[in-house]
């Protein structure tokens, strides 16, 4: 630690820290445009000048950015000079600018118009005409509002230090000069909606967020995303019970400040599904839509009828690696209190394409959120146990969680299911797994869950709820205890925070945690942080 | 984009040589010499041309127009045999450059940026090129002319012709 002074008061900040981040975490903010805490900085926007003491009593004027925190060091953060500068700063970036904030997609998170407001002068001195270079499209997702730009250079430094990928420069000279991409070279690779989000101006926007309604009327809800294992940190921002965007919220331990285009775009494929809203039950050899009693009755009458005609263990249970740890652990309940079954398995989606970023960002080749929780829960990891189960007939029934969009069954399984006397399937859409079973409940997809997952390093996060199932869906933690109830085992309170503290006191590697203690970072089973941060 | 530019055999021994002034970890250092190779090669540098050298040192190609596009005697079009370009700048606005590029545009038939129809001449204007205390000055193709008047002008244009 280090004692620093900041016009003229004393604070104990953290040693060789930059004094931008350093001045942040003492609720202090100094304007800056270029300097993003995840890149190198760069200084070139010179909004972040302040006075520093160099010499006894002489002060001079430094990028706050590029300043590492020493102790003794002292400086002034509102003396005439700082101020002058600011303002001055702001009236050259203001001077090609168009302010078309009314229609900007920025306007309301736009750092130019709050240190516009902060630091610039209520009228423009220009007289001259502005520049008006056309927008350009820099690839399949970003668009860059060529006036709009300010030059920091975010963009280029996120494509040369983080993807590794380069494809943006900044051409031509002084006042004509540009954000460019080279002929036949866009701007094309697995992180680029990111550009999007650390752009400090409205200059770069993914077309996807192009002309959508005003960023304040939105709810932000931080969440997991759950495009892949690596469990990327998000929050999304939602208006009657729809998705316009998500971005990656920080999380050094897992995603950094980074997202995926995969996973920051899938969001629509979940939207986009027909979604189940009802129960159906199997009645004359297809499949009715019915109300719950009804469905419920229909589940508990045939699992019991199985149970009486076979005894104990002839149903067996599927855990989803879509569903969270407090799904699969109350499913592994129901299995061994109302089955009297430990034969659990997972069906696992076969893997995708894994990828790392120059800078370390991991894309997960498990294009499931939660296959590692889900095995943890039920204590397996494939669908072995089951399959033999099937083919030597003592498995005769399966209660199966769904819920994978992307999914669909191998030909093997198909086969086995198709010989079962009784399936229950929790879906979101009629997938094939639906159509083969005698009663679907139709579940929740996991922006509408709360609970905890556990990423392929097995750091344990949260997962909250944007909005309500549509319909009668429900939640399928909900759907098992329903189940659970009418054939009278226990489950206790339905609040995710009480089923972790069981699943702590339960399952291996889980011990000791809490949703207090995951809180919004996430927290490592058996109790390990990883030794080294894993974000990019 | 078009086919891929490659330099000729001769080209390329020159490009090996200007590489092996930078250490490896720095031969992005090379860029600027190779633009001027690459601009000698095909007189002016296309984006071919800027892929071409991004192959050479290894780098993306945008970061060679970045080199490229910021200084004006990269030619980024064909350009004719003489490049003739006016300064500008202030000291030689008050010497008289006016008249002298006014006086080039009449006689070629061409206006700023333009190349003769015979591919002769190209007319420019330029920023300051030091030379402030013998304004107006001309730049033709690589030599500085100093203390201009139209009458030197036209010689120095004769010269050209008979070269």
């Amino acid at each position: 630690m280090a004692t620093i002074t900041i016009d003229d008061r004393q604070y104990t900040v953290e040693e060789g820290r930059n004094l931008i981040d350093a001045a942040a975490d003492l609720d202090i903010d100094i304007p800056h445009f270029c300097y993003h805490p995840g890149l190198a900085p760069d200084g070139n926007c010179r909004m972040c000048l302040t006075e520093m003491e160099i010499r006894p009593g002489q002060f001079g004027i430094v990028t706050s950015c590029t300043i590492r925190i020493k102790d003794g060091m002292n400086f002034r953060f509102n003396s005439p000079a700082v101020l002058d500068n600011r303002k001055g700063i702001m009236e050259f970036l203001l001077i090609n600018h168009p302010l078309d904030c009314p229609w900007c997609d920025q306007a309301g998170e736009c750092k130019l118009q709050d240190h516009s407001f902060d630091h610039g002068r209520g009228h423009s001195r220009f007289v001259e005409t502005k520049r008006v270079p056309p927008k350009k499209d820099l690839g399949p997702h970003i668009t860059l509002y060529t006036t709009r730009c300010i030059l920091c250079q975010r963009c280029t430094r996120f494509c040369d230090e983080i993807t590794g990928t380069s494809e943006l420069g900044v051409v031509q000279m002084g006042s004509k000069s540009e954000i460019a991409t080279f002929e036949g070279v866009p701007l094309d690779n697995k992180m680029s909606g990111n550009v999007a989000d650390i752009c400090p101006v409205g200059a770069l926007v993914t077309k996807d967020f192009l002309y959508k309604p005003r960023i304040w009327h939105y709810d932000k809800v931080d969440t997991l995303c759950p495009g892949c294992a690596t469990g990327c940190n998000t929050t999304l921002e939602v208006m009657h019970q729809k998705i316009y965007r998500t971005r990656p919220r920080h999380n050094e331990a897992v995603n950094g400040h980074w997202m995926c285009d995969e996973g920051r775009f899938c969001y629509h494929d979940w939207q986009d599904v027909d979604r189940l809203k009802a129960p159906l039950k199997r009645v004359d050899g297809e499949l009715r839509q019915v109300t719950w009693p009804e469905a419920l009755d229909a589940a508990v009458s045939g699992i019991q009828a199985l149970l009486a005609d076979e005894g104990d263990s002839a149903m067996g249970v599927i855990g989803s690696s879509m569903a969270t740890n407090e799904e699969n652990y109350l499913l592994g309940l129901l299995g061994a209190g109302a089955f009297g079954s430990s034969r659990t398995g997972l069906i696992r989606k076969p893997g995708g394409e894994a990828w790392t970023s120059k800078s370390g960002f991991h894309i997960d080749a498990d294009k499931t959120p939660n296959s590692r929780g889900a095995g943890d829960m039920l204590g397996v990891d494939s669908l072995d146990v089951i399959l033999q189960g099937i083919e030597d007939g003592t498995i005769r029934g399966l209660y199966v969680l769904g819920g994978d969009i992307g999914q669909t069954l191998s030909q093997e399984v198909a086969e086995a299911f198709r010989r079962l006397e009784f399936l229950v399937v929790h879906d979101v859409r009629r997938s094939d797994l639906a159509e083969l079973a005698d009663v679907v409940f139709p579940g929740a997809v996991p922006f509408e869950k709360t609970g905890t997952m556990t990423n392929a390093q097995g750091r344990v996060q949260r997962l909250n709820a944007a909005f309500p199932q549509p319909g009668g869906a429900r939640e399928d933690g909900a759907i098992l205890r329903y189940v659970g109830l009418r054939m009278g085992v226990e489950m206790g309170e339905a609040d995710p925070a009480r089923i972790l503290e069981e699943i702590a006191r339960s399952v291996g590697g889980y011990a000791g945690l809490t949703y207090d203690l995951i809180g919004d970072q996430g927290a490592m089973t058996g109790g390990e942080e990883p030794s080294e941060a894993a974000g990019g | 984009m078009a086919t891929p530019l490659e330099f000729t055999e001769e080209a390329r021994k020159r490009a090996a040589e200007i590489l092996s002034r930078y250490p490896d970890e720095y031969r992005k250092s090379a860029v600027v010499p190779l633009l001027h190779l690459a601009q000698e090669e095909w007189g002016f540098v296309s984006p071919e041309a800027m892929a071409c050298v991004a192959r050479l040192i290894g780098c993306s190609p945008v970061k060679v127009a970045e080199i490229a596009t910021f200084y004006p005697m990269f030619n980024k079009e064909p350009v004719g045999d003489h490049v003739l370009a006016v300064c500008h700048t202030l000291p030689c606005a008050l010497t008289g450059c006016g008249d002298i590029f006014d006086h080039l545009s009449d006689k070629l038939g061409i206006r700023l940026g333009e190349t003769t129809e015979d591919g002769r001449f190209t007319l420019r204007k330029s920023e300051c090129l030091a030379a402030c205390d013998r304004g107006p000055v001309l730049l033709v193709n690589r030599k500085l002319h100093t203390h201009l008047t139209t009458a030197r002008v036209d010689e120095i244009l004769d010269g050209l012709e008979e070269g």
